[in-house]
């Protein structure tokens, strides 16, 4: 039993040590250069590495060379057992505003090894509110969204694309 | 005490040990993984601001400079080329572009250079002089066959959002604004796909045109493929959706088409 309790320790103390010396911003840089791949460019942002997370302030989102949103702070965390991603505040660029309302105040994915077929999405903004679940096993995403009055007077054409039901819009995409 | 400090220190090495192995770990994926990210580069040619300067196209330039020579010399129209094009700047400098009538052979000529004797001498918009022997031969500018000023002719007699006058048409800033403005109603009057050569983008096809949008109203028809705006050649959906981003900025307003395999210029005030 003091044996399992020791092996316990070190494994603990190892993920702990792995976690902090992690290298955090070479991870971001690599995933940077696979969104570049698709046409999709982080640029301008302030990173900010600490003990378990990576902030990312102010950046500028561009697909295909087009600006299409600002981004005021993202927020990575991973504790191995639980990792969580935070985009808060949005900003679309005028021209897609016709989309979707601007700003959107907070995205937030989340995944745990309790549950490790899924992981969890949460935002809200303008637009309402809308919860969504990643089915990573089956490439499957779906979204439940909770339209506020101004998306449903302006955006009707978006919402036109999702199904209603019980009052929430519902949306499946295969990945 | 010192059996104690000993007992510490030899429970902390597994530990340290531990650490040591997720730091070397931790390293060797750092020595693996890239050093910089991706940054956003703009591109230096797609952002030249079009200007289109007075005196350039000035009729009053033109008219006086060469009523000035009327006095002087008399002019002989020279039949024995085409002038295919003129670059003028408002002090009658500049190059053209002239062709043989047989149209096998092209020359380009910058002001006082010689052809056959002719001295290429002044440049206006629509005509250029040269000398020779003290005399003074005018060659004036073929106007393509499809440049259609009529579309927007018509226009003005129906609306004043597009007012043609002369040589220039202006185009209302508010009109405009209307559709810059929602995207939507962009969308709902005009169709466009890019055309592509060699992988890459090489101007956007228009596959569609509301006949009562401003597009159509700029002489913009189905099947025109557009190449460049304002001087900025559209290779990118970047290049389109700059000049769509800078549109409330600009004055005036220069479209490259390619239509029925010919380049044509469309060319707007924006009042």
């Amino acid at each position: 039993m003091k044996f399992i309790f020791k092996l316990f320790t070190y494994l603990f103390v190892f993920i702990l040590a792995l976690l902090v010396f992690f290298p955090k911003q070479s991870v971001y840089n690599l995933i940077e250069q696979e969104l570049a791949k698709n046409k999709v460019i982080i640029s301008g942002e302030k990173r900010d590495e600490k003990l378990f997370a990576l902030d990312i302030k102010d950046s500028d989102i561009y697909y295909e060379g087009i600006n299409v949103a600002n981004v005021n702070k993202t927020s990575f965390e991973s504790y191995l057992v639980y990792t969580k991603l935070e985009i808060k505040d949005i900003r679309l660029l005028d021209s897609f505003k016709s989309m979707v309302p601007s700003p959107i105040s907070n995205i937030k994915v989340e995944y745990s090894i309790l549950d490790i077929k899924n992981a969890k999405i949460k935002a809200n903004g303008l637009f309402g509110k809308l919860n969504g679940n990643i089915d990573i096993l089956n490439r499957v995403i779906t979204l439940e969204l909770e339209a506020s009055s101004k998306m449903k007077s302006s955006y009707s054409k978006i919402l036109r694309q999702m199904r209603l039901k019980e009052g929430k819009y519902l949306y499946e995409y295969r990945y | 005490m010192n059996t104690d400090i000993n007992k510490i220190i030899q429970k902390s090495i597994p530990y340290a040990f531990i650490i040591l192995i997720a730091y070397i770990l931790a390293t060797a994926l750092f020595s693996y993984l890239p050093k910089s990210g991706v940054d956003f580069i703009e591109k230096s040619s797609s952002s030249l601001e079009y200007r289109k300067y007075d005196g350039f196209y000035s009729q009053k330039i033109n008219t006086q400079s060469s009523k000035k020579q009327q006095v002087v010399k008399k002019q002989v129209r020279l039949n024995t080329y085409n002038l295919k094009a003129i670059y003028s700047t408002n002090k009658n400098a500049g190059w053209i572009i002239v062709e043989n009538r047989a149209g096998n052979k092209s020359y380009i000529l910058s002001q006082y250079e010689e052809l056959d004797g002719y001295i290429l001498t002044k440049l206006f918009k629509n005509h250029v002089i040269f000398e020779k022997a003290a005399k003074e031969f005018r060659l004036d500018i073929k106007k393509s066959k499809n440049i259609k000023y009529e579309v927007s002719q018509k226009v003005n007699n129906i609306n004043e959002n597009i007012v043609v006058s002369n040589d220039s048409v202006k185009v209302n800033r508010n009109y405009l604004n209307s559709y810059v403005q929602d995207i939507d109603k962009v969308w709902q009057n005009i169709a466009i796909s890019e055309i592509r050569k060699d992988g890459y983008i090489d101007g956007f096809k228009v596959n569609r045109v509301s006949k009562s949008s401003v597009f159509s109203k700029l002489g913009l028809k189905k099947g025109d493929v557009i190449k460049s705006i304002n001087n900025n050649v559209l290779s990118s959906y970047a290049d389109a959706f700059k000049v769509y981003n800078n549109i409330n900025n600009t004055k005036y307003l220069n479209i490259e088409i390619l239509r029925n395999n010919e380049t044509m210029e469309l060319n707007y005030e924006i009042d």
